[in-house]
Parts: C-alpha cells; sequence; structure tokens
C-alpha cells in the first residue's frame, strides 16, 4: 500500500501556483455544478449566466467594477497590514467610518464646487479611516494590545456610530433611517458607462502606488523585515513602534477610501445599510492574494463578479440564493484549501523518509 | 383603455414627474401587455418564513395565470444602490413588471423606473410615484389591532412585548393599532417596545424578545420577518403574536395568532390589470375586507369568547363600522392626538411618527 506524506516547500512556483489555483476553481464548479444538477438545474447554463451577468454585458462588467472598488480598497488595507504580521480586521469600521465622515461634509455647510468637495471629502474619509486603526496600532505599539481584538471591537463602535447619525441627526425628510442626497457636486463624477465612477481610477491609482510603496521603496522593505523578522529589525535599527502606528493608519485610511467611493461615488447619501461585509470580505481577498496589490485587484474584480453574476443566476434560472452561496464559498474553500499544494509537495511515505534523512 | 387614450393621458403632463404622497395627483395609464414576464426582488431570502415568504406565495399565484410567461426574483438584495442593479437587470432581461417589495427600494426604483419607461414598476409600502410607478400596500394595521385584542386578553401581567424592527412609520403605525387593539379590551395593560433595527436577524431579534421577556412580558409580538421572537416565546413559556404568516408551526405551544399577509389577490389583479391595458400608477392600499390582511388561525389555548370577539372586530372593520385610528386617541404623554370622531387621512397614516397611550418605548430622534 502507498502511503502519503507532505513536505514542505520553500518556494512555490510561478506556473504551479496559476495551476493550483485554476485546478481549485474547477473543482469548485464542478461541485457547485454538482449541487445544481442535483435539483434539476444545467450547471453549464448557471455558469454561462454568471460570466453574462458579471462580464459579458457592458451593463454587468461596469457593475462588477463598481462593486470592486470598495473590495479593493479594503482588500489593500488588510494587505498593507498583513505585510507586517498585523491582523487588521476592522477595514469594515473604517470603511463605515470613512463613509461617515464624507456623509458629513458632503451634508455640511455647501463648499464651492466639486474640486473643493472632492478633496475636502477625500480627506475627511482618509483621516478618518486612519484615525479608526491608527488606535489600534497605537495601542499594540504602546502597550502590545492584539489589534486582532481591538481593530473587530471598533467595528463595532464605528456600526453604531454610523446607525445614530442614520437615524438621528442625518436622518432624511421622511422619517425613513436614510440621510437626504447629497448635493451633485458632492458626488463623484460618474464616467458614462453604467455606474462607473472617479473612484475606479481612485481605486486603480491607490494600488499601483501601494504596489510601488512595498516592492520599490525602502519603506516597503523596512515594514517587511519588521514584519517576517522583528529580531532583525531592530538590531538594524528600524524604528518598529513608529511603523506600526504608520502602517495601520495608512491601511485605515485606504479603507476609508472604500467608504467614501461607496457613498459619494455609487448611493450618493447613506442608506440604511452602507456596511456590506467589504470589510470581512477583504480578510479573505487579501489572504487569497497574498497580500499583493495587484494580486488584490485580480480577486476584487473576481469577487464583484460573482456578486453581480450571481444575481443573473437568480433572474434567468431561477436559482435560490443559496445555491449560488454553496458555488462562492466552495470556490473559496477551493481556493485556500489549495494552497496547501502550493506550499507543500505530496510525496510517498518512503520518499517522504528518504527527504528528512 | 387604449394606446390613443394613454397617449393623451402623456402628454398632460410632464416628464418625470415624482409625486410624494398618497390618493393625490395625476393618474398614468399603460398600454397593455401581452405577455407578462415579472421580476420580484426581496430584502432578505425567501425562507425567512416571513415577509419575503409572504410575497413569493404571491409570486406563485402570478405564475398560474396563462399570460404570465415568467416570474423570477433575486433575494436578499440591500436597500439602495444594490436593488438598482437588480431592477435594471430584470428590464435589460426583457421583464415588463417588477416588485420591489422593501421600503427602502422606493429611490432605487424611481431611478430605474425614469430609466425604463417600458417596464411597470410596483413599490410596496412607499409613498413615491411616477408615470410607470406605483405603489402598494395593505392596511396590516387592521390586523394588528385585532391581535392586539387577543394580546390584550390573554396577558397577566399586563405587559406586552413588542420587538419592533425599524422606527419608521409603517412599524410605529403597527405598534399603535396593536396598542389600541390592546387597550380597547384591558385598557391598564403597557406594550413595552424594543427596536432591532432588522428585517431579518433571527438570533438579534429572539434575544430581544428574551429581554422583554426578562422585564414581565408575557405575550411577545414582533414585526420582524424572522421567527426568532417567537422561538423565545415559546422556550420561555409565554404567550406569542406573529407576523407576516401564521408563524405557529415554530411556537405550537406559545402561538396565538399573527397578523398575515395574503398577497395573491391583489398581484393577480395587478397582472391582469396590465394584461387588459387597465394598469394606472394608481396607489394601491388595501383593507382586511379585500383579505390581503388577514389574521392567521387561533392557536388552541385562546378562548371561545376572544375568538368571538375578535371575529365581531373584524366584521366591524370589514363594514367600516370600526375605524382603527378614529379618535379619540391619545399620546404617550396623554394628550389628544386626534380629536373625537376625526379619523386620520392615509397621508397622516403614512407619515405617522409618534406613538398613542400605553406604549412605553422612545422614538431615536
Amino acid at each position: 500500500m502507498i502511503a502519503f506524506a507532505l513536505v514542505k516547500r520553500p518556494r512555490p512556483p510561478r506556473a504551479l501556483r496559476a495551476g493550483v489555483a485554476a485546478a481549485s476553481v474547477l473543482f469548485a464548479l464542478v461541485l457547485g455544478g454538482a449541487v445544481m444538477a442535483a435539483i434539476g438545474v444545467n450547471p453549464l447554463g448557471a455558469y454561462a449566466a454568471l460570466c453574462r451577468g458579471a462580464f459579458g454585458t457592458r451593463y454587468g462588467l461596469s457593475e462588477t467594477v463598481v462593486k470592486a472598488v470598495p473590495l479593493l480598497f479594503c482588500g489593500l488595507s488588510v494587505s498593507l497590514a498583513l505585510r507586517m504580521r498585523l491582523w487588521n480586521i476592522g477595514a469594515e469600521g473604517q470603511y463605515v467610518v470613512g463613509a461617515l465622515a464624507a456623509s458629513l461634509v458632503a451634508l455640511g455647510p455647501p463648499l464651492p464646487g466639486r474640486a473643493a468637495y472632492a478633496i475636502v471629502m477625500l480627506a475627511a474619509s482618509f483621516a478618518a479611516g486612519a484615525f479608526w486603526a491608527g488606535v489600534p496600532g497605537l495601542l499594540r505599539a504602546r502597550f502590545n494590545v492584539s489589534e486582532i481584538i481591538t481593530t473587530l471591537l471598533m467595528n463595532w463602535v464605528a456600526i453604531h456610530l454610523i446607525q445614530f447619525f442614520v437615524y438621528g441627526p442625518l436622518r432624511g425628510a421622511d422619517g425613513f433611517p436614510f440621510t437626504r442626497p447629497f448635493p451633485p457636486a458632492a458626488c463623484m463624477a460618474r464616467l458614462g458607462w453604467g455606474r462607473m465612477h472617479a473612484g475606479v481610477f481612485l481605486a486603480a491609482g491607490a494600488c499601483a502606488l501601494l504596489h510601488f510603496l512595498l516592492a520599490r521603496t525602502t519603506w516597503g522593505f523596512e515594514i517587511k523585515v519588521i514584519g517576517d523578522s522583528p529580531g532583525c529589525a531592530r538590531y538594524a535599527g528600524m524604528a518598529i513602534k513608529k511603523n506600526i502606528v504608520a502602517v495601520m493608519a495608512l491601511a485605515g485610511g485606504l479603507a476609508g477610501l472604500a467608504g467614501l467611493c461607496q457613498v459619494a461615488g455609487v448611493e450618493c447619501r447613506i442608506p440604511r445599510e452602507v456596511f456590506a461585509q467589504y470589510g470581512y470580505t477583504a480578510i479573505i481577498l487579501a489572504w487569497l492574494a497574498r497580500a499583493a496589490p495587484f494580486g488584490v485587484a485580480l480577486v476584487a474584480l473576481l469577487f464583484g463578479g460573482l456578486l453581480t453574476g450571481g444575481e443573473m443566476i437568480q433572474i434567468e434560472l431561477g436559482v435560490p440564493l443559496s445555491v449560488i452561496n454553496i458555488l462562492t464559498g466552495s470556490i473559496l474553500i477551493f481556493l485556500l484549501a489549495g494552497d496547501l499544494f502550493l506550499d507543500h509537495r505530496v510525496v510517498t511515505r518512503r520518499a517522504a523518509r528518504g527527504t528528512e534523512q | 383603455m387604449g394606446s390613443g387614450t394613454v397617449k393623451m393621458l402623456r402628454a398632460g403632463a410632464l416628464a418625470a414627474a415624482v409625486e410624494i404622497g398618497v390618493g393625490a395627483g395625476a393618474l398614468w395609464a399603460f398600454p397593455a401587455q401581452r405577455e407578462i414576464k415579472a421580476g420580484f426582488v426581496y430584502v432578505a431570502p425567501v425562507g425567512d418564513a416571513g415577509w419575503n415568504w409572504a410575497h413569493d406565495e404571491g409570486r406563485k399565484a402570478l405564475e398560474k395565470l396563462p399570460y404570465v410567461k415568467k416570474t423570477r426574483f433575486v433575494e436578499n438584495v440591500k436597500e439602495g444602490a444594490d436593488a438598482t442593479r437588480v431592477m435594471t437587470q430584470f428590464a435589460e432581461m426583457g421583464f415588463n413588471l417588477i416588485f420591489a417589495t422593501s421600503y427602502g427600494y422606493m429611490d432605487p426604483c424611481v431611478e430605474t423606473a425614469g430609466k425604463y419607461p417600458k417596464v411597470v414598476f410596483m413599490h410596496c409600502s412607499g409613498s413615491k410615484r411616477s408615470p410607470n410607478m406605483a405603489n402598494y400596500f395593505g392596511r396590516i394595521y387592521q390586523a394588528r389591532y385585532l391581535t392586539g385584542i387577543v394580546g390584550g386578553k390573554m396577558t397577566k401581567s399586563g405587559v406586552i412585548g413588542y420587538v419592533a424592527a425599524h422606527p419608521i412609520p409603517e412599524v410605529i403605525r403597527g405598534i399603535n393599532a396593536f396598542t389600541l387593539g390592546v387597550r380597547s379590551v384591558n385598557p391598564k395593560a403597557r406594550v413595552r417596545v424594543v427596536w432591532t433595527y432588522t428585517w431579518f436577524d433571527p438570533a438579534k431579534e429572539k434575544e430581544a424578545a428574551e429581554s422583554l421577556i426578562e422585564v414581565g412580558a408575557d405575550v411577545i409580538a414582533q414585526h420582524q420577518d424572522s421567527s426568532g421572537p417567537q422561538r423565545a416565546a415559546e422556550e420561555r413559556g409565554v404567550w406569542g403574536i406573529g407576523y407576516d404568516t401564521d408563524m405557529s408551526r415554530f411556537a405550537p405551544r406559545a402561538h396565538l395568532t399573527s397578523a398575515v399577509w395574503n398577497w395573491a389577490p391583489l398581484y393577480t389583479k395587478i397582472a391582469a390589470d396590465l394584461h387588459e391595458g387597465k394598469w394606472t400608477n394608481e396607489p394601491i392600499w388595501w383593507g382586511i375586507e379585500t383579505g390581503i390582511v388577514d389574521i392567521a388561525p387561533f392557536g388552541p389555548m385562546v378562548p371561545a369568547d376572544v375568538r368571538r370577539l375578535v371575529a365581531e372586530r373584524k366584521r366591524d372593520i370589514a363594514e367600516k363600522r370600526l375605524v382603527v385610528f378614529r379618535g379619540p386617541v391619545r399620546d404617550q404623554a396623554g394628550r389628544t392626538a386626534i380629536p373625537v370622531g376625526v379619523t386620520p387621512t392615509d397621508l397622516e397614516l403614512y407619515a405617522m411618527n409618534w406613538f398613542v397611550e400605553g406604549v412605553e418605548g422612545k422614538l431615536p430622534k
């Protein structure tokens, strides 16, 4: 009988990475297809609808991109922190305070013109997000308080804060829990393609900039060293505490911009449920993309597509949402499980013994 | 109505006329549709056993009509920008009748209706209309009043807990009607309100019910779409009054009755009107006499005299001898809110943002 064992693999080859990802998605599609076939739905038809809804029509594609924008910002936020081995579980809350800060500017005293609104709202949402993540960063740097717990708990504070405003002072005239619409000058310019807005460029720019910072600058190198080997960093005289706060604040600012894009780019008000789990989804995103900015962009588009395409499966084929959730869930699980084969080689028991010796 | 008339009606008013208000404003007609493809947008999963499940029963009734070619729904659609996308996708896919079944779909519905003038949009529980968009609802508060009578009769502690969804007029109206029903038979009873700020969150809504039971409530009423509060009542051995659908299967020992929806008659009428060219954007607010709202069958614990009383009151409401909000009605502070003999207009009911006497709870300001 042949027994198998896993052996650690130091550096997965690039081709293998692509192959494992493709195989993971394939397995998930087969599993999801089996579930759909079991309830009498043609899986190929469903996947065709998924692709058509997400990427196949002009409108669908624009909506996929619009959905991907907040996911990308939040994904970049989590990724940046991950580079330093910090867990930002609070992108959701930072997103919410970013949205709130931008809305307070938009609904506040009038500003002279579009540019003024754009600049002040951008600054406000970035600052709010940066503050929301900076506090856990400071607590981590000064007192070694786990940022996992603090960022998570700050989410609840943020959600209650925005609820207070939406149900209270910012509530619209008809008594329902939405704010009144922003003045037109406070809404982001639309690009003339569906609801694509200027935030698409902002997100793409942030992605490229973060890639540059991480890959090409000394600071990028520094935070990687601090994350991977704090001892080395200390020995090299790197400012660990300062960088923890800076990285968390920058990460929070990025998530804050996600909130800005959602309220100023898409909704043009705060709707009742502005929090849409983007911040939590971002953790999976960052993990799947291995914290690489362009990877995050790719995965954000995939997720946006799953959301819009999932609706199309419901419209075209009448498949219930739960089946689509099984499909998206299994894509995730297979992708995450696929990681095992990236970091490890599967060998027979005998060969394993050979390598150990 | 022929298409000539339609054109005349259209020429009469200016484009993008979004009116606010119930029963006011010009009527718009719509050309007859030979075939109907109906799309439904739901705010929670259909399996919620509540609001969305009830709408979906209405959708299934539509499927039986020969000229309805197809019906489809998208579940769990957030109020706001996501709803715009789903409605747009429906319109792009050739659906010509779209039901937006949650209050927060109102502005997205107006926006999408403006872009697709050849599609009819029906928005549930809202107040805005446009040439190809109407709103519809049922007077569920009448059913709530009746369930209030049951609650008022069954409570021993004199404290009834009400697990409330969002502090909006629709929910407030329901709490008020329920309280008026309670106090019509039990003038000393109080209705304690807890807000969950949710439409569908079974765990949170169950917890809210438990907190009310802790402070002495021995009847639990609810507004959310989940069975959470009923399950809390069942576990804690108090009475429960459900909402949306007959919730007795979740709380067989606790469930007294529920205020329930039956959308099938209205939905089939809307489709028939559209098919025959009789559709207009006239707002619809049907009462208990049409069967759109009702109460679920009583649990075995409800005594015969209570059943008789409720049946009588139901007849009174259906035949307009009893009007739920006719004055005198006092507000929470005991001041006269509706003077003797005065019946509030539908517009006033739509905007209700104050509690009647007997409600214990606060509206967030």
